[in-house]
């Protein structure tokens, strides 16, 4: 093997770099946060069924002051054990308690919220946000 | 027409190579179920961060193939511990792309290796083999990036991130197009097999088993996960272990009459020694990264969890992680002394014959 072909895989990675890195040292946060929010509007034009779509509906929903609605399409994702996204169980143990639901549903919302992220720097919705 | 060759041997392959993959599935899927999705990180320190020791064992372990590769062994560290600081302090997302991507043309070539070996193994197929099997394994592998719900979030991302905004429709038809191709590589491939076949090259079955097993992991994997947590999970379990698999064996056919550190570890009979210094080297990086211990213990042990449960009424909020923390430390401080005096009163019992046998 040529002593080169060694390095050939860094040169890919460097020239990848050089690229990837001056756009992103160039790119106004602005520009960022409009690219990342055009994004996921057609992620979820693509994919409407995905758990990360339906609780982003529902958080919609909840913005609007449509909590039932929001309470419904929560719920749609925790039935599809859409338990790796810490802000939609933390905020939808937190609707519950807006809710003024029972506080065995709060609990149900909540302990997900805490095994799931147990290292979890937020306070927990039962004691008060 | 079949001439069947191992990696290791027919039992190790079936349970390491053809097997494990299905395994992994299945522990993916249950973890979703049952475990806390702190698992994912559990598994990434006990197998991940283990395959990576693997790695610079095999690489600096070696003094042969050190003196071999000196050059790229030392300037590659350098050359990537350079790109990596630049990326953090000025470009962290582009960073992030970089090794998301190296990841996956990691993941092809292993498995492509993989085949290759086997091919090696049984003195198998046709000169052009190889360049099938790469094509294969990359055509199947961008297939599935472009294609799966899971993976095609990231790239769109990406695009829109460069100004090249793509739609829904788009992208629908980008999907059709990429598995309609994959598809008709597939037939391409099924024919270049019978060509090689007819022409006299010999072919090993258990190479297209181990390549059909680890399709299955991750095209099923992309589909089934509601989250990246099962196709984490399953993922890191069959590449982490394959490859730690490889390298003892490997380093044990290789080294078996050097006296070195390396050979000793690989040793057969050394296997606990050898599975204990990778969970060491992963303890050693979860502390000098100053992350928490708790995260071996797959959401099960934790310390902020164990005494859980806030009782509003009362104005308790429940234990944090600081404040479990400094009683696990408490538990420990006044528990191991505890440990010592309970011991200490039966193993220097002189009237003991194991005792006296000591003294």
């Amino acid at each position: 093997m040529h002593r080169w072909k060694y390095y050939r895989i860094l040169v890919v990675v460097y020239a990848a770099a050089a690229l990837s890195f001056s756009r992103e040292f160039t790119q106004s946060p602005e520009d960022l946060v409009r690219a990342q929010v055009e994004a996921s509007q057609v992620v979820a034009a693509r994919y409407p069924e995905l758990p990360q779509h339906i609780y982003n509906r529902g958080l919609e929903a909840a913005r609007n002051e449509d909590y039932q609605e929001a309470r419904r399409l929560f719920e749609e994702a925790l039935a599809a054990h859409f338990y790796t996204d810490e802000s939609f169980l933390h905020t939808y143990a937190s609707l519950l308690i807006y809710l003024g639901e029972s506080q065995e549903e709060i609990d149900r919302v909540a302990d997900l919220w805490r095994k799931h992220f147990p290292h979890s720097r937020n306070p927990d919705p039962r004691f008060g946000l | 027409m079949f001439r069947t060759g191992y990696i290791l041997n027919r039992r190790d392959d079936w349970v390491w190579f053809i097997a494990l993959p299905f395994v992994a599935v299945a522990i993916g899927l249950a973890s979703q179920r049952w475990l806390s999705a702190i698992a994912v990180v559990s598994f990434s320190l006990l197998l991940t961060a283990p395959h990576h020791f693997a790695s610079w064992l095999r690489a600096y372990g070696v003094r042969e193939d050190l003196k071999h590769w000196r050059a790229p062994l030392i300037l590659g560290p350098v050359a990537i511990a350079l790109v990596t600081l630049v990326g953090i302090t000025w470009a962290p997302m582009s960073l992030l792309l970089l090794a998301w991507t190296w990841d996956h043309q990691h993941s092809i070539m292993q498995q492509y290796g993989f085949a290759r070996i086997y091919d090696y193994k049984a003195q198998t197929g046709a000169p052009s083999t190889a360049r099938f099997d790469l094509l294969l394994n990359w055509i199947l592998y961008a297939n599935l990036m472009i294609v799966s719900p899971l993976y095609s979030d990231f790239w769109i991302r990406e695009l829109y991130r460069f100004g090249l905004p793509i739609s829904a429709v788009s992208i629908s038809t980008l999907q059709t197009v990429s598995s309609t191709l994959a598809g008709l590589f597939l037939v391409a491939y099924v024919i270049h097999l019978a060509w090689t076949i007819r022409h006299g090259y010999a072919v090993n079955p258990t190479k297209y088993l181990f390549i059909g097993a680890s399709y299955f992991l991750w095209y099923a994997t992309a589909w089934w996960a509601q989250s990246a947590l099962v196709a984490t999970i399953s993922h890191a379990i069959m590449h982490g272990v394959q490859y730690i698999v490889i390298v003892h064996s490997s380093l044990r056919r290789k080294g078996g009459t050097q006296k070195s550190v390396t050979s000793w570890l690989v040793q057969p009979h050394h296997i606990i020694a050898f599975l204990a210094t990778c969970l060491f080297y992963s303890v050693l990086f979860q502390l000098i990264t100053n992350q928490p211990l708790a995260a071996f213990g797959f959401g099960a042990i934790d310390f902020a969890t164990q005494y859980a449960g806030p009782i509003p009424e009362l104005g308790k909020p429940g234990y944090t992680l600081s404040q479990a923390h400094e009683l696990f430390a408490a538990l420990l401080i006044t528990g191991a002394p505890l440990l010592h005096y309970f011991v200490d009163s039966f193993i220097w019992k002189v009237r003991d014959e194991n005792v006296q046998a000591g003294l």
